[in-house]
């Protein structure tokens, strides 16, 4: 769960002040935090589809996010 | 004297017509309907607890997507489509990777179309740009039906649920999930949201996970008949070979 606050946080500053080395990201480890946060608020995922889309959403994201 | 016995007679007509139109339209003559349904996330005031500041402003977003987003069953006496409304447009486009989650928890994306004389049950997808037809088993039967009543838009309706099990590749494990609808016997068809059919009645509430329920928010009934699209254009697959290509993406995406 730290690894999220920290990651997040991160990725505000890369949208409001443009470049930061952000190599070292887990975005898998990122990825899997975030669906965890998803499922608490918004219940658990059933279809194996939807769960594999999300989860590759955030990857891709957390990936072009970190350079 | 006169006037007052005029007036009690017209009411009388009145509220008679009123109540004939209103039992035609509920038992035997609808033919056709076109339902619109909401996304309601329950407990959705439970994310300004989420410590997490940067996850609760995207989940918020996630959210605000959801429930702007408006679905349409139409159906008439023997088939029926179920797909999303055009969403209003948020241009931001860092709410993108938001939009991209509503829109696939949701399943914004897809078409629902169902055959009963053909026993015919579509999803109709887009996968890597291309267009799929899969033909849906019919897992609609293992309903079981409890007393348990509520109205919706003035419609009684009677919860049903049924457990079903996914394996999750990506968990590694085999999950549980309750469906739970509630249908009206007083709309007599076998239709509802998404993937939701099979019951003697239309389901006007059903959840998509045990925290977001699609829901109806308006209905009309017509004793006149539409007619429902059934020209879909892509590759047909089984549920099978679906589950089969969506592992291999992944697999391909992971390498």
């Amino acid at each position: 769960m730290k690894n999220i606050i920290i990651i997040a946080t991160t990725f505000i500053c890369t949208s409001a002040f443009g470049s930061i080395n952000l190599h070292t990201v887990d975005c898998e480890m990122y990825a899997y935090d975030m669906l965890d946060v998803i499922e608490t608020h918004f219940g658990a995922i059933e279809d194996c589809a939807t769960y594999e889309f999300t989860f590759s959403f955030i990857h891709d994201f957390c990936m072009s996010a970190s350079g | 004297m006169t006037t007052r016995l005029l007036m009690f007679v017209t009411l009388f007509l009145f509220q008679h017509v009123a109540i004939v139109a209103q039992t035609n339209i509920s038992q035997n003559k609808i033919v056709s309907g076109n339902i619109e349904y909401s996304v309601i996330i329950d407990g959705i005031e439970t994310l300004e607890n989420e410590k997490d500041h940067a996850a609760k402003a995207m989940l918020k977003k996630v959210a605000v997507y959801m429930e702007a987003t408006t679905f349409t069953l139409l159906f008439n006496d023997f088939s029926s489509i179920f797909k999303s409304n055009p969403q209003a447009m948020m241009s931001d486009s860092d709410n993108e990777i938001s939009k991209k989650i509503a829109n696939a928890f949701i399943k914004v994306d897809n078409i629902y179309y169902s055959n009963i004389l053909k026993n015919e049950y579509l999803k109709i997808i887009e996968i890597e740009g291309e267009p799929y037809i899969v033909t849906l088993d019919n897992h609609n039967k293992d309903w079981i039906i409890t007393q348990e009543k509520k109205m919706i838009l003035g419609y009684e309706c009677v919860k049903a649920y049924k457990t079903i099990t996914e394996y999750n590749s990506i968990k590694n494990e085999i999950r549980e999930f309750v469906k739970q609808v509630w249908f009206a016997p007083n709309i007599p068809f076998p239709y509802g949201p998404a993937e939701l059919n099979g019951l003697p009645g239309v389901i006007l509430e059903g959840n998509i996970t045990d925290k977001v329920f699609l829901k109806a928010s308006n209905i009309n009934l017509s004793d006149s008949k539409i007619e429902v699209e059934n020209t879909f254009i892509g590759k047909k697959i089984s549920e099978e070979k679906y589950k089969t290509l969506m592992l291999n993406i992944k697999k391909n995406n992971r390498k």
